[in-house]
């Protein structure tokens, strides 16, 4: 996926950011006698957002921006947030373990290691990290 | 003398060196790995201390302390994600050591400029404790401001011709850093109900997301190539003599810009290592060697290194002489150290002078035993490189959710890591530097808290401000930094960035 990709999106994404900083800003409460409140410091961040934007949008071209190296990489980018997405998701409700051995022979496997070696090595890395932190660090998964 | 001598007697106890050891080693676990950091180290060993002398239990502290920050810069220039926050600057410099094939000698660079810097710290407190801490003490807000603001300012620096962008990430850490409650009128902003950002944005899982799941999207995108060759373990011909010597010299800058900064209450290794790159680059010797920094200089990752480490004397020197924590790890040691009895503050260096001097000798020790590890495992932690990249990638990955969650035991860390993850992935692809977005989170409260408590001081007097000489400093230096770099972009000179 390689698209012509402008700069000038990437100055917009951050200028319509500034506005809404300016404009949330607005709604918080005022501090007393003149002194900075609330919403002082994400104004500032956003109206410099916008200088910042307005000169990014003046001073460059657009630019070819190359998202992945082909199809294959693609599929393994969104399958692995896919996976990520699950293992958070079911935080809670399945075992850890169980949801990192997947996670970590899902990654290897779509990395190309065969299936066989993908499930040993995701085996061994969730057995030491539940060690480490689980026994070792006492750190609650579920 | 009879105090250095009690001390050296002291630490001649072969029980006070195993503690040590312990500490230093279970220092290198909890710098090494994402997520832990040196004040979680210690603040967990402090109840085991309960039990053994305070000597046992505070070369058990120190060994933590002064292991986990050198062992932070292992997977900041193997992995390209900071083993603790005062790691960062060091990624600028090491990890693209790395992916030239030159892990090893980055590696060396990493432990030799953390002796240097921890060691010509721990002289400074030594020698100058007390001057430096009151200095420290004549620090208000508006010279927080001031110190904070020039930090920020550096974020031009390190966008490496990409200075507008760098710019625009910058300030979207700054506002990052507004979510969260008001720190002076506790009103919620951007907290969307949900409870979990009452808080704000934890730094860390974005640090983690930023650089470590962030480096494994972008090496599953296909578009990065791994690091083909390694340099070879004990080859000394890794570096010329007259390359040492340049980071002999930039360790040197960064020991000195360290050890100031880490006097500086609550200003840490982050702070230090950002500023003494940034200054390390600004004292090179030409337009060449400038243009390396952010690209693999070994000057630049020598001074990092050595100001991450330096700060750590820095802190102690204003812990011990005044009883103030220089940064978090301190402010635990100090818990510590009175649970054990020990005072710090003025007294404490006239009524047990050698207890200061134990503390002094056992950071020398742990320094010494840090660095040799790092050394001597710079080789085979560079043949990590050599592993298929599907396994790196699994083990950046599982610590990375492991990491985020293990800091507060909150799910919410762990999806904030996977949003600065995939953020990371977006801004690499449209080349917007990441080190200004840290630099924004970071510093950004303490900009906001002190500035705010500045104008409060002087009753909103804005010009009281420019009343104060350090602040005036800070405040020059902030605008030279921007202004150089800004010029540069806005006639078209800079050049796009490698990276």
């Amino acid at each position: 996926m390689n698209k012509r990709l402008s700069v000038h999106p990437v100055a917009i994404g951050f200028a319509l950011l500034g506005l809404y900083l300016l404009w949330s800003a607005r709604h918080f409460p005022s501090a007393p006698a003149g002194l900075p409140g609330p919403g002082f410091f994400p104004a500032v961040a956003g109206v410099a957002m916008l200088g910042f934007s307005a000169a990014l949008a003046l001073g460059r071209p657009g630019e070819a921006v190359q998202w992945t190296a082909g199809r294959a990489a693609r599929i393994r980018l969104v399958a692995v947030i896919l996976l990520m997405l699950g293992h958070l998701s079911l935080w809670g409700i399945v075992p850890f373990s169980i949801r990192t051995l997947v996670l970590v022979s899902g990654v290897l496997r779509l990395g190309g290691v065969r299936w066989k070696d993908a499930i040993v090595a995701g085996t061994l890395i969730t057995v030491a990290v539940t060690v480490g932190f689980a026994y070792g660090l006492h750190v609650r998964f579920s | 003398m009879d105090a250095l001598l009690q001390a050296l007697a002291a630490i001649a106890d072969w029980h006070l060196l195993a503690f040590l050891a312990a500490g230093v080693g279970l220092g290198l676990v909890f710098g090494a790995l994402p997520g832990l950091t040196a004040t979680m180290g210690i603040a967990l060993l402090v109840p085991l201390t309960f039990w053994v002398s305070a000597e046992q239990g505070l070369a058990m502290l120190l060994g933590v302390y002064c292991g986990a920050i050198p062992a932070g810069g292992v997977p900041a220039v193997l992995l390209n994600v900071p083993g603790t926050p005062a790691s960062i600057a060091a990624t600028w410099d090491g990890y693209p050591l790395t992916r030239a094939g030159q892990a090893g000698v980055a590696l060396k660079i990493n432990a030799a400029a953390s002796l240097l810097g921890q060691l010509a710290s721990f002289a400074f407190l030594v020698l100058a404790s007390f001057p430096l801490a009151q200095l420290g003490l004549r620090l208000g807000p508006a010279e927080y401001f001031g110190l904070a603001l020039f930090g920020l300012s550096l974020m031009a620096g390190v966008s490496a011709g990409r200075v507008w962008e760098g710019m625009l990430s910058g300030m979207l850490g700054l506002a990052l850093s507004t979510v969260g409650l008001d720190p002076m009128t506790a009103y919620p902003r951007y907290t969307f109900g949900q409870p979990e950002l009452m808080d704000g944005i934890p730094f860390i899982p974005v640090m983690i997301g930023l650089f470590g799941l962030g480096e494994v999207l972008v090496h599953l995108a296909g578009t990065v190539e791994s690091a083909a060759r390694t340099s070879v373990p004990g080859d000394h011909s890794g570096l010329s003599r007259r390359q040492w010597l340049e980071v002999l010299r930039s360790g040197l800058l960064g020991s000195g810009v360290g050890t100031v900064v880490g006097a500086i209450p609550a200003a840490g290794g982050d702070i230090a290592a950002v500023i003494a790159w940034d200054q390390a680059r600004r004292w090179s010797a030409s337009e060449q060697a400038r243009r390396e920094f952010g690209r693999g200089s070994l000057r630049g990752l020598a001074a990092s290194c050595a100001a991450a480490n330096a700060a750590i004397g820095g802190a102690m020197t204003t812990m011990l002489t005044l009883g103030i924590p220089g940064d978090a790890p301190s402010a635990v040691l100090i818990g510590a150290l009175l649970i054990h009895g020990v005072q710090p503050g003025p007294l404490l260096f006239r009524d047990h002078p050698s207890m200061v001097w134990t503390i002094v000798l056992l950071m020398s020790l742990a320094a010494g035993a840090a660095c040799a590890v790092g050394w001597l495992g710079a080789g085979p932690l560079a043949r990590l490189t050599r592993l298929p990249a599907p396994y790196l990638w699994a083990v950046v990955l599982v610590l990375s959710l492991v990491g985020s969650f293990a800091l507060n035991n909150s799910l919410g860390d762990v999806w904030i890591m996977f949003g600065a993850g995939l953020l990371g992935f977006v801004f690499r692809r449209l080349e917007i530097p990441l080190g200004p977005l840290v630099l924004g989170l970071i510093l950004g409260p303490i900009m906001e808290s002190n500035l705010r408590r500045a104008l409060i001081l002087s009753r909103g007097d804005w010009t009281a401000l420019v009343r104060r000489p350090i602040f005036l400093l800070f405040f020059c230096g902030s605008l030279a930094a921007l202004a150089g770099p800004a010029i540069k972009a806005w006639r078209g000179k800079a050049k796009p960035a490698a990276h």
